[in-house]
């Protein structure tokens, strides 16, 4: 379960507000889709969950860990995959898997096994011999992808997951998100992909300006919005324009 | 035009010189700190000017004395050329094939020429000061002794503007067949790596000049050597005219033709490479890309190797393991990194070697003499070794070097004493290793007791480690993590510069009082296992505050913006 107690971030001296009192709550098992317009705070939110930025103010809490007072065991749940995929161009794939199997002390057998697993179900077999610097930009995405997954982590988070993937690699991934919250795990992950969204989560949210103007299963949102067949594009457009008029 | 457009637009996009950069630098409030690196750049600037003075004085002695009072600027063109050929050769084949802004210029509707022209100007631009580096010097010590005159005045412009024209051509043509002979994705660390030796002989050969013409001047022996400077500086006229012609104005018989000739040569050399260059600049880019390419396009289907069981592939390494691994690849990700290290691992033997050749035999011998019989050798070799092994800028960017990367450092649940603890173990294999080696080599020169190796090894190690606290203290504090250019990361980083200086003091607040106590007459054995001691108290000291730092950054005191 992930919880978000009105977290705040702020950039470049507090001129920047990226993330405003945001509170939320993300189930066991549930398979939450994050929204919002470009510089509206997804990625900052994201960052925030998995560690990389420390919240000005509020708490993030993972399984009932706070991710603040106990990052080491927080970390251990997560599975991350950023947007852009940042890895060591200079190892070659598996040696990258090795590493990060090491890192989250994943036991020999068992990593060869989620290897060969994950690189079968990702069409990596062939790549992972060969240094990360050569890869293209979607080879690296599965790579980061297989690297997120690898110690089979109880909360997955992706930023922009789909980006880059041709279309097998985005339909596997949509199942293995799929599938993991069948087994109990929590999926967040954003996107601009309103298709996406729309067939796959329980629920979405949806930021704009660093505030959450809304979270809820689709259907809700549609009787909220009060028009029971508009499309999730037309309810995030609609929301995000009254939010900007609004202020 | 477009041409001038795009060489503007290279230049504001990767540069911060411009006003909107410095606007930048100083909203960002960076401006002090690129004050205090371009401090730094020109501390390193007036060294060079400085050993220039002192040769192109000598020289100017030299070609007064034989007739050609021209002679110091023509060496310092000829230094020029050689320096820019050699150093242009990465630059054209980093600005030419392997910059990132050419994914968008490439589906530009921009023609070759107007790409290779606008980095041509950057470029050129680029080659411009370092020409004048070079020629000022020079020109002062010539005008000062000579006065100046409309001839000298017009050559000397025309050379500190076209000087560059000839190396950059020529070095811009031969990355032209390199492209075509040599698989350049492959090798490209190897034409790097040869560059920069070639570069490090060139200041070899530059010092040896200085210091062999100002002991050879100062003994009384100038007739012979100028002689020599004179028949040699007449050679080198005859095989290389454009130099000859160059200079010509600052000589007795100063003309208008050979100046001429000059700015003609230049130009042809320009339009030569300009005229080439673009003929298959498209296609050697994309076959470079392709070259490039991933596993998926161009090594499907590979066998040997790849047939392996994915177990031995990627066995289980422990964490200290995996994390040196880590450490290896991200040194080894750039050749600037690793060029760096490589450096400062071998600064000691250079040093030596390169004293060794410059100065006369006999006044090595004297100085060895001199040192062997000190009874503070051992220690002071000890703190010397160890300082000079210190003095490195791998671990005190070490975080900084991760860029982009630290994001998984920071993921992974792995905590910051343990990827601490892996930088460290680093910096001894590669740091402690040299000092080994170091101190073998002070054995075989000095011949120090052999007794002394209980101390000196032992608080080598704990200096060390005690400089390795220090020094990457900066770093980790608050690591450059959003760099664009390898330089920013390593060279042009001020967590360097004080890393370093805090290494150092660490080093010489725990040697100099011992070395000191020797000097009053206290027993050196003594003094040198006390500094030894005292060595690993303030390696216990600082390392276990490092480590409970290192704890707390990586648990949240370290932040990914962007």
């Amino acid at each position: 379960m992930i919880q978000l107690r009105r977290i705040s971030k702020s950039y470049d001296k507090g001129r920047v507000q990226a993330v405003k009192d945001l509170s939320l709550e993300v189930k066991k098992g549930e398979l939450f889709g994050f929204l919002g317009p470009n510089g509206a705070g997804k990625t900052t939110t994201i960052k925030m969950i998995v560690g990389l930025l420390r919240p000005d103010t509020g708490h993030v809490v993972l399984h009932g860990i706070d991710a603040q007072g106990e990052p080491l065991k927080a970390k251990r749940l997560v599975g991350y995959c950023p947007d852009e995929p940042v890895l060591y161009e200079r190892m070659t794939g598996i040696r990258f898997l090795s590493f990060i199997a090491d890192a989250y002390g994943v036991p020999a057998d068992e990593r060869t096994r989620r290897i060969e697993e994950l690189a079968e179900t990702f069409e990596l077999n062939d790549s992972l011999r060969e240094m990360v610097g050569s890869y293209s930009h979607g080879t690296l995405q599965k790579l980061s992808i297989t690297a997120a997954l690898l110690h089979d982590p109880d909360i997955l988070i992706l930023d922009e997951p789909i980006v880059g993937l041709d279309p097998r690699a985005a339909y596997t991934l949509k199942e293995t998100m799929k599938s993991l919250c069948a087994r109990g795990k929590t999926v967040f992950f954003s996107t601009h992909i309103m298709e996406v969204a729309e067939r796959l989560c329980d629920r979405v949210g949806i930021i704009s300006r660093g505030e959450l103007i809304a979270a809820a299963p689709l259907e809700e949102l549609r009787e909220t919005a009060g028009e029971r067949h508009a499309t999730l594009e037309k309810l995030f457009l609609e929301m995000t324009d009254e939010d900007s008029r609004a202020r | 035009m477009k041409t001038l457009a795009l060489a503007e637009a290279v230049i504001r996009g990767t540069t911060w010189l411009t006003p909107d950069g410095v606007r930048d630098l100083l909203r960002r409030g960076r401006l002090l700190t690129v004050t205090a690196a371009g401090l730094g750049v020109l501390v390193g600037l007036a060294m060079i000017v400085f050993m220039l003075v002192g040769i192109y004085r000598s020289l100017l002695l030299a070609g007064t004395a034989s007739g050609h009072p021209e002679i110091s600027i023509f060496y310092g063109l000829l230094g020029s050329w050689v320096f820019l050929f050699l150093t242009a050769i990465p630059l054209a084949l980093s600005v030419l094939y392997y910059s990132r802004d050419l994914r968008l210029l490439l589906t530009l509707p921009l023609r070759p020429l107007a790409i290779v022209g606008a980095k041509g100007a950057v470029m050129y631009l680029t080659c411009l000061p370092v020409n004048a580096v070079f020629l000022l010097p020079a020109m002062c010590i010539s005008v000062r002794a000579s006065g100046i005159t409309a001839s000298a005045a017009v050559s000397g412009l025309a050379v500190l503007v076209l000087g560059p024209a000839l190396p950059l051509s020529l070095a811009v043509l031969a990355v032209l067949g390199l492209v075509k002979a040599v698989n350049l994705t492959r090798y490209r660390i190897a034409f790097e790596a040869v560059g920069m030796g070639l570069g490090i002989v060139l200041v070899i050969g530059l010092q040896a000049i200085l210091a062999r013409s100002t002991i050879g001047l100062a003994s009384g022996s100038s007739p012979q050597a100028l002689t020599g400077i004179a028949e040699l500086y007449t050679r080198i006229s005859h095989a290389l005219p454009p130099a000859a012609w160059a200079v010509s104005g600052f000589g007795t018989n100063p003309g208008v033709f050979p100046l001429l000739l000059f700015v003609s040569v230049s130009a042809a050399a320009l339009a030569a490479a300009l005229g080439l260059a673009p003929l298959h600049f498209l296609s050697d880019v994309m076959e470079r890309r392709e070259a490039q390419g991933g596993p998926g396009v161009a090594r499907r289907g590979r066998s040997g190797v790849g047939d392996l069981p994915l177990h031995l592939w990627s066995p289980a390494r422990g964490i200290l393991r995996s994390l040196l691994a880590r450490e290896w690849a991200l040194i080894s990700s750039n050749s600037t990194f690793l060029f760096k290290a490589i450096s400062e691992l071998l600064v000691l033997p250079l040093l030596l070697g390169v004293y060794g050749l410059i100065l006369p035999r006999q006044l090595v011998g004297q100085a060895m003499g001199t040192i062997s019989s000190t009874p503070m050798l051992s220690l002071a070799l000890m703190g010397v070794v160890a300082l000079m092994t210190s003095l490195t800028t791998v671990s005190s960017t070490s975080l900084s070097r991760e860029g982009r990367r630290m994001s998984l450092s920071l993921m992974i649940p792995v905590r910051g004493r343990v990827q601490v603890w892996a930088k460290l173990v680093f910096h001894l294999l590669l740091f402690y290793s040299a000092y080994l080696v170091d101190l073998a080599l002070g054995w075989l020169l000095f011949r120090f007791p052999p007794v002394s190796l209980v101390f000196m090894l032992p608080g080598g190690l704990a200096l060390q480690a005690a400089g390795f606290a220090a020094g990457i203290f900066f770093d980790l504090k608050r690591p450059r993590l959003m760099w664009t250019h390898p330089q920013q990361a390593m060279k042009n980083n001020m967590n360097a510069a004080a890393g370093i200086g805090c290494s150092a003091a660490a080093i010489l607040l725990i040697v100099g009082p011992f070395v000191l106590g020797i000097a009053r007459g206290l027993n050196p054995f003594a003094m040198g296992c006390a500094a030894g001691a005292a060595a690993i108290v303030l390696a216990g000291v600082l390392l276990p505050r490092l480590f409970a730092f290192a704890d707390r950054q990586y648990a949240g005191g370290i932040e990914i913006e962007g």
